[in-house]
């Protein structure tokens, strides 16, 4: 009896201790935590990097507030700090934001051109070896500007402009100028050796005094060799690299009316799939890009029926031949101007003939510059939308 | 340290042993009430007037009439009851009457003779149908206390019951505890017999036993067993017997008395022993081999064994067809989880777990909590709290003015809260949804508090990993509750293969009926073997 009794009250006791230690280790309440949704980081001088954030600022979030109508209020707080490394800059945070900044939430990452032509790597160490950030947020490189810059900029459409940027990259799905990578694609490439990523590019269209996201572009990307930014592509090369990588689904392509050379037809590319094949004849590789793509007629200049089949059979051509031009540009660039591998065509060398991998590997550079690319593109028209013809206009 | 810790335990332990000591005193002074009569009637039937008048002094409800019958050889007889427990029409009709006109003279012979009266009276003079010879005093006593009316003749040594209990009671209504949109209208009463005549006229079937038993030594309560030969499970009928027998107590006043006393596990959240009010429920858990305690004076009804998955069913379940019928107990069961683990889940995720909340949502949940001075937990439990003072409040609260509480409530709890910034806006959705899900499983009424509260525990010391140690216990509780013999999670631990088409979903009637009938616990066949213990004469 007494037994029992003491063992009631001591599972009384522990209970009411751990009721007590509630408040320590992971349990943090909202209210002490500082979301972060936007990160830019850029270089100052040699030793010195700035960390920009871009922080919700919860009371402005509130109903009460977005009922009164005012857009003027700041959604968000964009606060920097300097340091020598990214942790002990982030930690240094804390000096001005009294809670505690939440990286888990990261949407956007902004690296500034000049950080990003001296190499991310050590950004992306941290990125990869903190956990409580997740490697889903996406990349941008801000082309001739800070990352302060950006961030700093103010959508008139969204509470954050953090998200107003992030949901511009993941149009990507419907506009092939759109470059978007997500910090796990930079990292996986970056951890083959020879294997280059691309990233894509934002930059201010037009200097006005309080900078908008309408005053921004998201198109054409940034080439990198190793970690270390060496050029840029326009968003026409980014179609064909997208085409090349076998990300594009969606997408507009404007072609020339085969039957009349002066009224032009969109076609809609419904969807695509690349298949990059590999041959070794001799010393020669010969990579082929077998690139099958479908699409609508989504609007037409003239009067042409184009749904016959000698003229849908003509109108393809055109396609085919717009996306070989695009997708040999982007070629051309990667091998002969920048000499860089951004397609991966290493690592499928590697996957299929890992010992003929060795032999160049040292020497990769060169041998991806020299290495034959043939291109095919098979591109069908499934249907011209709701009509055939356009309507003849009386 | 240790010291004061050892200090604090005998204290304690002290304080314990003291209450136990006062008890143990108390029960030691308590009067005994208990009749203590002689058992033999008395011949002479002024003793008996005085006696009857010493056991029965300040009793204004007790009648006592004393009349002399006869015409040549005169009798004095003597008639009680309590006033207002018997039918008088019958007394006067069937009893009084008969002895006035009643011709004397012509049968003088056995009249006179004083061994045979009480036999003579039973069958020449009184017509009521239901009359007894008892010898006990004490026995007739009791009987005057039960309803029936007395009859005492001089010179005889036994007395005449005559039964013609008759008061006023509650008509059959329907049951406000258990409504249903389709299925019988009618209720239990608290009249015992009317009880059980609602159960027979739902199984016609001599099989369907009604065993009766008094308990409680002051209050005498009728208790009924009832159960169908053949269907239950013989050792559960005797074990019940055996813990029915086992109950010491003065008054039993209702079903849950009975419960409480016999019940296995009596600090267990979750009771093991099933309260009815319908008629049609009871007579279908009888079917399928469980047993009935009718309790005189409630409309309450007992049925046991009691397992987790008659709290999800409902017997509108088997009148609605069967997809209707399934989505319905699917619902319960999504109600059960959502009403228990809601508020722990919502903790956990807020204070551990923020990184799968996507980020939209976890904005408008970031804008709501802005400026509430609480921790989500203490929130929790203080909206909790407020939502359970309501509902006490509107149970104990007289009816018209029970209305004027769940304004209060609704304006205290929808308006004032959030905009005194004292709860997040957010938060008193999940305890409001909670709070409707609560209803949907009313089975589960009284151990929901505690699942809740233990999980939300569990959820703000370890978040997600809290909740599945607390649900882990849970589980482990559940698995070891036995309800008379019977694992309380069967049929899905230990699974029963036949038995899961009535648990999650309801399998049609007519692929279940079989099986339907057996015990819900056994694996044998026993009732399917032997048709013959229900089916009726064809």
């Amino acid at each position: 009896m007494r037994t029992i009794l003491y063992k009631v009250i001591l599972t009384l006791i522990i209970i009411s201790i751990l009721l007590g230690t509630t408040g320590c280790w992971d349990n943090v309440t909202l209210i002490e935590k500082a979301i972060v949704l936007g990160i830019g980081l850029d270089k100052i001088d040699d030793d010195t990097i700035e960390v920009t954030l871009q922080i919700i600022n919860p009371v402005s979030l509130s109903s009460q507030g977005n009922s009164s109508g005012s857009t003027n209020t700041n959604n968000v707080w964009v606060h920097s700090t300097q340091g020598d490394t990214l942790f002990d800059t982030i930690r240094k945070q804390l000096q001005t934001v009294n809670r505690k900044p939440y990286y888990s939430h990261l949407q956007l990452i902004v690296i500034g051109e000049e950080l990003a032509r001296s190499g991310i790597g050590e950004f992306l160490d941290f990125f990869e070896r903190d956990q409580e950030l997740r490697l889903a947020p996406n990349v941008v490189i801000a082309k001739d500007t800070t990352a302060k810059k950006i961030l700093s900029a103010k959508s008139d459409l969204e509470n954050i402009p953090a998200m107003h940027l992030m949901e511009i990259l993941l149009n990507d799905k419907s506009d092939f100028h759109i470059y978007n990578v997500r910090l796990f694609d930079i990292i996986t490439s970056l951890n083959f050796p020879k294997k280059n990523p691309t990233i894509g590019k934002i930059e201010i269209k037009e200097e006005v005094s309080e900078l908008k996201i309408a005053n921004i572009d998201v198109k054409g990307a940034g080439i990198f060799l190793e970690d270390k930014l060496i050029g840029w592509i326009d968003d026409d090369s980014v179609e064909g690299l997208n085409y090349i990588l076998g990300k594009v689904q969606n997408g507009l392509i404007i072609v020339k009316d085969p039957l009349n050379e002066e009224e032009l037809v969109t076609i809609e590319q419904k969807r695509s799939d690349t298949k990059i094949g590999l041959n070794i004849e001799g010393d020669q590789f010969k990579y082929s890009i077998n690139i099958k793509a479908q699409g609508t007629i989504g609007g037409q200049q003239g009067e042409d029926d184009l749904t016959n089949q000698k003229n849908s059979k003509m109108l393809e051509k055109k396609v085919e031949d717009s996306i070989n031009k695009k997708v040999q540009n982007i070629v051309d660039l990667a091998q002969n101007e920048y000499k860089s591998d951004i397609f991966g065509f290493g690592e499928k060398l590697y996957k299929e003939y890992p010992d003929y991998w060795k032999n160049v590997e040292s020497n990769w550079e060169d041998e991806f510059s020299n290495a034959l690319v043939e291109i095919n593109v098979d591109f069908k028209i499934i249907n011209s939308g709701l009509i055939d013809s356009a309507n003849e206009i009386e | 340290m240790v010291g004061m810790d050892n200090n604090m335990f005998r204290k304690l332990g002290n304080i314990f042993r003291y209450m136990k000591l006062e008890k143990e005193k108390s029960k030691n002074k308590k009067i005994d009430i208990s009749l203590n009569i002689d058992t033999k009637i008395p011949k002479d039937i002024n003793n008996i007037e005085i006696e009857l008048k010493k056991i029965f002094v300040d009793s204004f409800d007790f009648i006592l009439r004393k009349i002399t019958i006869g015409d040549d050889f005169k009798r004095e007889v003597i008639i009680t009851y309590i006033d207002g427990m018997i039918n008088e029409e019958i007394i006067n009709n069937d009893v009084l009457e008969r002895f006035l006109e009643f011709d004397y003279n012509k049968d003088n012979d056995e009249w006179t003779r004083e061994e045979d009266i009480i036999q003579f009276i039973k069958k020449e003079i009184i017509t009521a149908s239901d009359i007894r010879e008892v010898k006990d005093f004490k026995k007739t006593i009791e009987s005057i206390l039960s309803g029936d009316t007395l009859m005492y003749v001089n010179g005889a040594d036994s007395a005449l019951v005559i039964s013609a209990r008759d008061w006023k009671e509650r008509s059959i209504s329907e049951p406000v505890t258990e409504s249903v949109i389709r299925g019988p209208r009618e209720g239990f009463v608290e009249n015992l017999k009317t009880n059980t005549a609602m159960l027979r006229r739902k199984i016609k079937n001599p099989k369907l036993k009604f065993e009766t038993l008094t308990l409680g030594v002051e209050t005498d309560t009728d208790i009924c067993i009832c159960y169908i030969k053949g269907i239950a499970d013989e050792n559960i009928i005797s074990d019940l017997k055996y813990r029915l027998s086992c109950i010491k107590s003065d008054s039993i006043l209702e079903s849950g008395y009975i419960e409480q006393f016999i019940e296995d596990a009596p600090f267990s959240p979750f009771q093991t022993i099933g309260v009815s009010e319908r008629p049609d429920k009871v007579a279908g858990k009888l079917l399928e081999g469980r047993i009935a305690i009718i309790c005189d004076g409630t409309p309450f009804v007992l049925t046991l064994p009691y397992l987790f998955v008659e709290t999800l069913q409902s017997s509108e379940d088997y009148y609605s067809r069967i997809l209707y019928a399934s989505f319905n107990r699917m619902l319960r069961f999504i109600s059960f989880i959502i009403t228990t683990m809601l508020p722990a889940l919502y903790i956990a995720l807020i204070n551990f777990h923020t990184k799968v909340i996507p980020v939209r949502l976890l904005l408008s949940i970031m804008d709501s909590h802005e400026g509430i001075p609480f921790d989500p937990f203490w929130e929790a439990i203080f909206m909790s709290l407020l939502f359970e003072l309501l509902r006490e409040a509107g149970i104990r609260m007289p009816q018209p003015i029970g209305q004027a509480i769940s304004i209060v409530g609704a304006l205290v709890i929808g308006e004032s809260v959030v905009a005194a910034g004292l709860a997040s806006e957010i938060m008193i959705i999940i305890i409001a949804l909670t709070a409707i899900t609560s209803f949907i499983v009313p089975a589960l009424s009284e151990s929901l508090p505690f699942i809740r509260i233990i999980l939300m525990i569990g959820a703000n010391i370890l978040g997600f990993m809290g909740i599945v140690i607390m649900l882990a216990i849970i589980m482990l509780h559940l698995s070891s509750l036995r309800s008379f013999g019977v694992p309380y999670l069967s049929p899905f631990s230990p699974f029963r293969k036949e038995r899961i088409e009535d648990t999650l979903i309801r399998a049609p009637l007519w692929s279940m009926f079989k099986s339907s009938k057996l015990s819900s616990w056994k694996y044998s066949n026993n009732y399917s073997d032997d048709k013959n213990y229900i089916e009726k004469e064809d």
